[in-house]
């Protein structure tokens, strides 16, 4: 086989593999979301709207709440991180969650926030917000047993949630 | 091979530094997705209750903890190995535990980088299945290097639409969403518009006039130098280590179809 004919095989397998994951850029359902590496769009950071911002607040009984703490961190920087970045790269998979659950939240209707509430991503944040409010839960009112709730709002609105989760037990 | 340089063994070595890098990152951060961390298996699950039962017999078996970790082992090792016996084998193992790793993280743990990890790891199992023919080993490469090319004009083209791609203000946002603290000088540099209306248009450029890099390997060479720096430029500024080490293997192929192709 002539160079020019495997060029223009693999061309055109390309071509029509990248035309098909553009004209159809969301797959009809999670679990075909889950194999969508298999067919890149090769559409990243063009319309870049920053993550959204997650906040959560504890209580020791469920009712008197402290105020909401941002969740998140900047990593320090240090020259090992340009090889191995273990901790940036958790942020951004951190980053996609809440930027998928905004997605989810602006395609549901008012009525559905208890089909949100038991899907895939809501339970990662809420996993999310649980995991952070435990790592410092040295830092503040005692955690276990108590209870948390935790906020979604665009960046740079702290005050203007689209999203509060109702509240929930703190896991042991 | 028509051109005098075989870029298998440098596309093979490249892509195995970086599956290691991502397997070793992935091991350090295991207990976020452990029973008790944030992305518990019985929590993502969820999404494949749909799939055919021996599918999700299967998701069930290799990615739940501790499951997953050896998987991830599993990866490791072959990542390791392989370019020292880059046989089908491995490159079907590696190609796998990267699929099933996507799958883990709901498609990506980290975007594009996964995606063009496939893409090489695919090119180069469709290059190790040739015995006597020549052909399957041209098809990966040229593979490789024809997604690569589309990855950077695609996301040029699709960057163009955009006002605040071509009038720079996307800069300051991006800096926003990065996983480090920008310095403030930088800050202060990128935030003038000639400085964020060029460093955009460098971009664009760069990006939109890449498919030029295949027809002559002099031109190639100034492209794939320009974009090691970009990638670079990204991982100092954005934290994108795995975008650096992920397109940085597919750049063996891309100077070899411009060798190829300029004869």
């Amino acid at each position: 086989m002539e160079i020019s004919n495997i060029v223009t095989v693999v061309v055109a397998f390309c071509l029509l593999a990248t035309c098909f994951s553009a004209l159809f850029p969301a797959p009809l359902s999670p679990a075909l979301q889950a194999f969508r590496a298999l067919f890149p769009t090769w559409r990243f950071f063009d319309d870049l709207a920053p993550s959204p911002q997650l906040f959560v607040r504890v209580s020791s009984d469920g009712t008197q709440f402290d105020g909401w703490r941002s969740v998140g961190s900047k990593c320090k920087r240090a020259w090992w991180r340009l090889i191995i970045n273990p901790g940036g790269n958790l942020s951004l998979a951190a980053a996609s969650l809440l930027e998928r659950l905004e997605i989810e939240t602006s395609s549901l209707s008012e009525h559905d926030g208890e089909t949100l509430e038991h899907s895939t991503t809501f339970l990662l944040v809420k996993a999310l917000a649980q995991t952070e409010i435990q790592s410092h839960s040295s830092q503040e009112a005692p955690t276990q047993g108590g209870y948390f709730q935790f906020q979604l709002c665009q960046f740079g609105t702290p005050n203007e949630p689209f999203l509060i989760s109702k509240i929930y037990r703190v896991l042991p | 091979m028509n051109a005098d340089f075989n870029p298998l063994p440098w596309i093979a070595v490249i892509v195995s530094i970086s599956i290691v890098i991502q397997t070793i990152e992935l091991l350090l951060l295991r207990k976020q997705f452990s029973d008790d961390g944030i992305w518990q298996w019985r929590i993502v699950r969820g999404d494949f209750q749909n799939l055919p039962a021996l599918v999700r017999i299967f998701l069930d078996f290799t990615l739940r903890m501790p499951n997953f970790v050896v998987v991830l082992w599993l990866r490791l090792f072959a990542a390791i190995a392989f370019p020292f016996f880059a046989s089908l084998v491995l490159a079907i193992v590696l190609l796998l535990t990267t699929l099933l790793i996507s799958v883990r993280w709901r498609g990506a743990f980290n975007g594009g980088s996964d995606s063009m990890t496939l893409v090489v790891l695919t090119g180069l199992l469709i290059a190790t299945t040739a015995t006597s023919s020549i052909e399957p080993v041209l098809a990966g490469i040229i593979y490789i290097a024809i997604q690569s090319v589309l990855s950077y004009f695609i996301a040029g083209v699709s960057k163009l639409k955009f006002r605040h791609w071509r009038d720079g203000s996307v800069l300051v946002r991006f800096l926003d969403a990065g996983s480090y603290r920008v310095p403030p000088s930088l800050r202060n540099v990128l935030q003038t518009p000639t400085a964020a209306v060029s460093c955009c248009w460098a971009i664009l450029i760069f990006e939109l006039l890449f498919p030029f890099a295949l027809l002559d390997w002099r031109i190639c060479l100034a492209f794939l130098c320009a974009g090691t720096l970009f990638h670079l430029g990204n991982n100092l500024v954005f934290g994108l280590n795995r975008f650096f080490f992920a397109w940085l293997a597919t750049y063996p192929a891309i100077f070899w179809c411009s060798v190829a192709l300029g004869r």
